[in-house]
């Protein structure tokens, strides 16, 4: 009786974690993306102005968190063709999956912490089996140019001075650990100084080929020729994202790169 | 009757296609993907229907004017190439990273904008951005839509086996294609 009884206890906390918010809307809004090069040249009174053009990015839901060790481990359970023995080498490398044995965590692996060693495709393939996806990189920067007070603190030196601390500091031992649960204002955590995250477009910071023909996508997106014409020269890190970005093929997978996913406003 | 043609084409290759045979394509192929494609002739297909024969695949979109006239040269440059080799058995698809503007339609205006007549080409496009997106991943190439409804994009030409398995990528279009067209007469030889 004593045994019904606690597995009733758990079922119902089970079921009191699932209620918890997993979940929220992020407001419609506006970004002003660094490489973005206004489309008149400001005069050259103005010349200092910050005048990126804004890019428009419409309401959507976005997890709270990245996906978790936990949430990814259950659904290798559900969709064995991802488990590191089976999935095909198209969509993953070597590093894949470091910190699963199977379907089973390894040993020490926390199971609330981010999943990391994923690849872009395992990564869209779950948000896919919940009928969500990866959001866009505009999506995703928007959601990080916020800090827990303002939408848009992309231009504070002392918000863009911790996430660069961050990015600063050496690979923590034993990999990536739980969140510490920094909300911002849109109630997302830890988009920034846990991990770096997947977005669905990641591959359109950068064309490799040739600069002929490439020319006006690498001045505008990417690095030196970019920082001098982009919108807003402070935000380092936004750079830095880029650059990290431009170098992953959609089967890498890094000890620090997790995903969220994200889906129309109605759940 | 250019069409019925078209369509009996299309039937061939979903014939000789290896039809629902998921299982037997390898771990490594690129026809895994699960994405449907709508051809110029409205056809809707899966990337394994094109299985069955070598394919050079690249993308583009119908309303670039530079670029893409460059890759539709590049790609009947080798062609040329392959056919001086005695190598007739393998296709080319141009698969457009427009899937709101290029449906069918524009897709076939465009093939008769570019006298692309002959039954190996033919274009394809994915019902949405997510499937042109997960293509370009897979075949190397890079993209982002701009404003004016243009598509900044690396120029890449994939060769695949007849079983979808890359073989070879040329990035950039002065880049030389011998090598290419050499690995198209081993594979097209050696099946």
């Amino acid at each position: 009786m004593r045994n019904v009884l606690s597995v009733f206890i758990l079922i119902l906390m089970a079921a009191v974690v699932r209620a918890e918010v997993r979940t929220v809307v992020v407001p419609e809004g506006v970004l002003r993306p660094f490489w973005i090069e206004p489309k008149e040249r400001p005069s050259s009174k103005e010349k200092n102005k910050k005048t990126a053009e804004a890019v428009k990015v419409a309401s959507f839901r976005s997890d709270v968190r990245a996906v978790s060790n936990g949430e990814f481990r259950d659904f290798l359970r559900r969709n064995p063709d991802w488990r590191k023995d089976s999935v095909s080498p198209l969509f993953s490398d070597e590093s894949y999956l470091s910190q699963f044995q199977g379907e089973s965590l390894k040993k020490g692996v926390a199971v609330d912490a981010p999943v990391t060693f994923v690849s872009w495709f395992a990564a869209k393939a779950y948000c896919e089996s919940r009928g969500l996806r990866l959001p866009t990189v505009s999506e995703w920067e928007y959601m990080a140019s916020a800090d827990e007070k303002k939408a848009d603190a992309s231009d504070d030196p002392v918000f863009l001075a911790r996430i660069l601390e961050w990015y600063s500091q050496p690979r923590a031992e034993g990999g990536v650990g739980k969140g510490r649960g920094v909300r911002n204002i849109y109630g997302l955590e830890d988009l920034h100084g846990l991990i770096w995250e997947w977005v669905e477009d990641f591959n359109s910071t950068l064309v490799t080929g040739e600069s002929r023909e490439d020319g006006s996508f690498n001045r505008d997106m990417f690095c030196g020729s970019g920082s001098l014409s982009g919108g807003n020269k402070e935000n380092y890190a936004a750079f830095m994202r880029f650059a990290f970005r431009s170098s992953l093929k959609g089967r890498s997978s890094t000890w620090n790169l997790g995903f969220r996913c994200v889906g129309e406003t109605k759940p | 009757m250019k069409t019925i043609s078209l369509c009996l084409f299309v039937s061939m290759i979903s014939f000789s296609g290896w039809a629902g045979a998921d299982k037997v394509l390898p771990k490594d192929s690129i026809y895994q993907v699960k994405s449907e494609w709508a051809l110029q002739s409205d056809r809707k297909i899966k990337l394994a229907n094109l299985a069955g024969r070598p394919m050079l695949m690249t993308m583009a979109y119908t309303g670039c004017e530079y670029t893409c006239p460059l890759i539709v040269q590049k790609l009947k440059d080798i062609e040329a190439d392959a056919l001086k080799k005695g190598v007739k058995d393998f296709g080319v698809v141009i698969a457009s990273f427009d899937p709101k503007v290029d449906r069918p339609a524009k897709l076939r205006s465009f093939m008769k904008a570019r006298q692309i007549t002959d039954e190996r080409w033919s274009m394809a496009v994915a019902d949405d951005a997510a499937a042109t997106r997960e293509l370009a991943i897979l075949l190397g190439i890079n993209y982002k839509e701009e404003e004016g409804g243009h598509f900044s994009h690396s120029n890449v030409i994939v060769l695949v086996d007849a079983q979808g398995r890359i073989l070879e990528q040329l990035n950039g279009l002065n880049a030389d294609h011998a090598a290419l067209v050499g690995k198209l007469a081993n594979t097209s030889h050696g099946k």
